[in-house]
């Protein structure tokens, strides 16, 4: 398994793969917090000759809108890395030369995602880290235990989005096809969280964890209060997986 | 070998013992195509067996099935005693080395991390699998770009170290799916030379295009088209049996035409054509001795001056193209 784990690793980092994706995090941490401090002074200088009275940002709302960026560019960027990661192998044929070897498809598999999420979780929390320091160094302290909630939130949601395209990519003849799914069912998602906010189901919506993450920095809304969407987002990461596991194992390659 | 005696019968399992591959009844359609129509053949263990068909006959698909990549439909398999289950892990696969058509490494790995990488999967010890990497790096000439990209390697150069791959955990087992078809005249001589040092050490399935190479090493070969089995043979006896079948004659010039007309209506006859200054003739199939045995009475009785009659050495190119001829005069004639 270490040998797998290395094999990935390096491939990963010298492909420069998930490194882009965290490259894509840590633009929003170093970029987010001075846009939001000088968002006055960068709108007056673009509109010049008209008044735009906006109120002061706060520590809070800057954390906010670092979170907020990575959700949904960061996670698009995400989505574009993982898709290839099994189907790009199936195509060039890597796949199978692995397979014809004592490696079995679950270890296979298990690697890659392994991999996938200590990228994406490290990353997450290195550059929230920074974005964080960053926030208080400009505008004042956010929140200690409310922001690390939210990136709890947000990795949680991130790690979905990419055990989603990770088995798309392992079940899935082509990458793009892959991609374009995991695409598709993102914006979806959203889109259906509209009519799910409104309702009961949204306590077990993942998309509520995104929801939660402004009420959980300014404390306006306790951590319990993900624990539904948070148990139900783990679940189907698990499931996922197995589902794509298990598909895998009888795959044709 | 303890999982064998749920699966075959005593004689079955005895003829697995003995076999490096053992393969039953194996079928496989794809879509409407059918790509191995009830194919059996053995692999003697320690034997080097050459595998061959022209394209699509089946040859990547029956190989494909025999790793676990691809899912036979019917039939059986065993590999080094243990049979095959698709879709579970393989144990024979810690024996088994592969090589593909086109071979391929993980992206981004050099050509000393792609070995690395081999001797690590099959768990060899540190200190010995280093020694073994450098000198198979020297072997095939591939010292100098040991510490560059494999993607910037020329397929000649993967092709070569594919082989050093499959060579390198020292397996039991080594399938090869067309190992020489890239390689320059010396890159070949080298890769055969080590195919035929590991007779009786271990045992090497190989398919290729071409044949010279085939007949140079293989103690055996498979022949096979459209998903069909044609052949298994010792690689001797198959030369003779065709040597057997075709006899080069060689008659005053004058009397020639003559000749050719006289041995064509021998009923054992299917086919005379002058090659140079001779005739070559070929008897219909399992009628080569009854051929022999009248033709030179005959020629003689009629006054022809028989200057030479003898078996015509035949290659296996030639033995091979006349299975497959066989085969589809076979398909022709069939209701």
């Amino acid at each position: 398994m270490t040998v797998l784990l290395m094999k990935e690793f390096k491939w990963n980092w010298r492909s420069f793969r998930y490194p882009a994706f965290l490259l894509v995090v840590l633009f929003f941490a170093l970029l987010d917090p001075p846009m939001m401090k000088y968002m006055n002074e960068i709108m007056a200088r673009f509109a010049e000759g008209v008044e735009i009275v906006m109120p002061d940002p706060t520590p809070e709302e800057t954390f906010f809108s670092y979170l907020s960026d990575v959700s949904q560019m960061g996670v698009l960027v995400l989505i574009f890395m993982v898709m290839g990661t099994v189907a790009r192998e199936k195509e060039t044929g890597v796949a199978g030369w692995m397979l014809s070897k004592p490696i079995g498809r679950w270890q296979y598999l298990t690697a890659k995602i392994a991999v996938l999420f200590t990228f994406v979780t490290i990353g997450l929390l290195i550059c929230s880290t920074l974005a964080y320091l960053y926030t208080m160094t400009l505008m004042g302290q956010p929140p200690m235990a409310g922001s690390i909630w939210a990136t709890i939130a947000l990795i949680a949601y991130t790690l979905l989005l990419a055990t989603l395209t990770f088995a798309f990519s392992a079940v899935l003849k082509s990458q793009l096809a892959a991609g374009g799914l995991a695409v598709i069912i993102f914006f979806l998602s959203g889109l259906f969280n509209l009519v799910v906010s409104e309702t009961a189901a949204a306590d077990f919506y993942p998309n509520t964890l995104l929801a939660l993450m402004k009420p959980l920095i300014d404390g306006t809304a306790s951590p319990s209060t993900m624990t539904g969407p948070l148990a139900i987002t783990l679940l189907l990461i698990v499931l996922l997986y197995l589902l794509a596991g298990s598909l895998f194992s009888h795959m044709e390659l | 070998m303890g999982r064998l005696s749920t699966w075959y019968s005593a004689g079955e399992r005895n003829k697995i013992k003995g076999n490096a591959i053992f393969v039953s009844g194996l079928s496989k359609q794809f879509d409407h195509h059918s790509a191995l129509r009830g194919i059996d053949f053995q692999v003697r263990r320690g034997s080097i067996h050459g595998f061959l068909g022209p394209n699509g006959a089946g040859k990547t698909t029956t190989i494909k099935i025999i790793l676990g990549l691809i899912a036979a439909d019917a039939g059986e398999v065993s590999v080094l005693g243990m049979p095959l289950k698709f879709g579970q892990k393989l144990d024979y696969l810690r024996y088994t080395t592969y090589l593909p058509q086109d071979p391929v490494f993980p992206e981004g790995l050099t050509g000393k991390e792609a070995l690395t990488l081999v001797t690590s999967i099959y768990r060899l010890e540190k200190n010995l699998s280093q020694t073994r990497i450098d000198r198979l790096l020297k072997y095939f000439q591939l010292d100098d770009a040991a510490n560059r990209r494999v993607s910037t390697y020329s397929r000649g150069m993967q092709q070569r170290l594919g082989i050093a791959a499959v060579l390198l955990p020292e397996p039991e087992l080594l399938i090869l799916d067309e190992p020489v078809s890239a390689l320059d005249p010396e890159g070949r001589r080298r890769v055969l030379e080590i195919i035929s040092r590991l007779r009786n050490r271990a045992t090497v399935f190989f398919s290729s295009h071409i044949l010279a190479d085939v007949e140079k090493v293989c103690d055996h070969v498979t022949i096979i088209d459209r998903g069909r089995k044609l052949l298994d043979a010792g690689t001797g006896e198959l030369l003779n049996r065709y040597a057997m079948e075709q006899y080069l004659i060689a008659v005053r010039s004058d009397q020639q035409a003559e000749a050719a007309a006289m041995i064509r209506k021998n009923p054992a006859v299917r086919e005379v054509s002058p090659q140079q200054d001779k005739l070559l003739v070929i008897s219909k199939p399992g009628e080569s001795i009854a051929m022999a045995e009248k033709l030179l009475p005959t020629l003689i009785r009629q006054g022809i001056t028989v200057t030479e009659f003898a078996p015509n050495h035949t290659n296996l190119e030639e033995a091979f193209f006349r299975v497959l001829d066989e085969n589809h005069r076979r398909e022709v004639d069939r209701p």
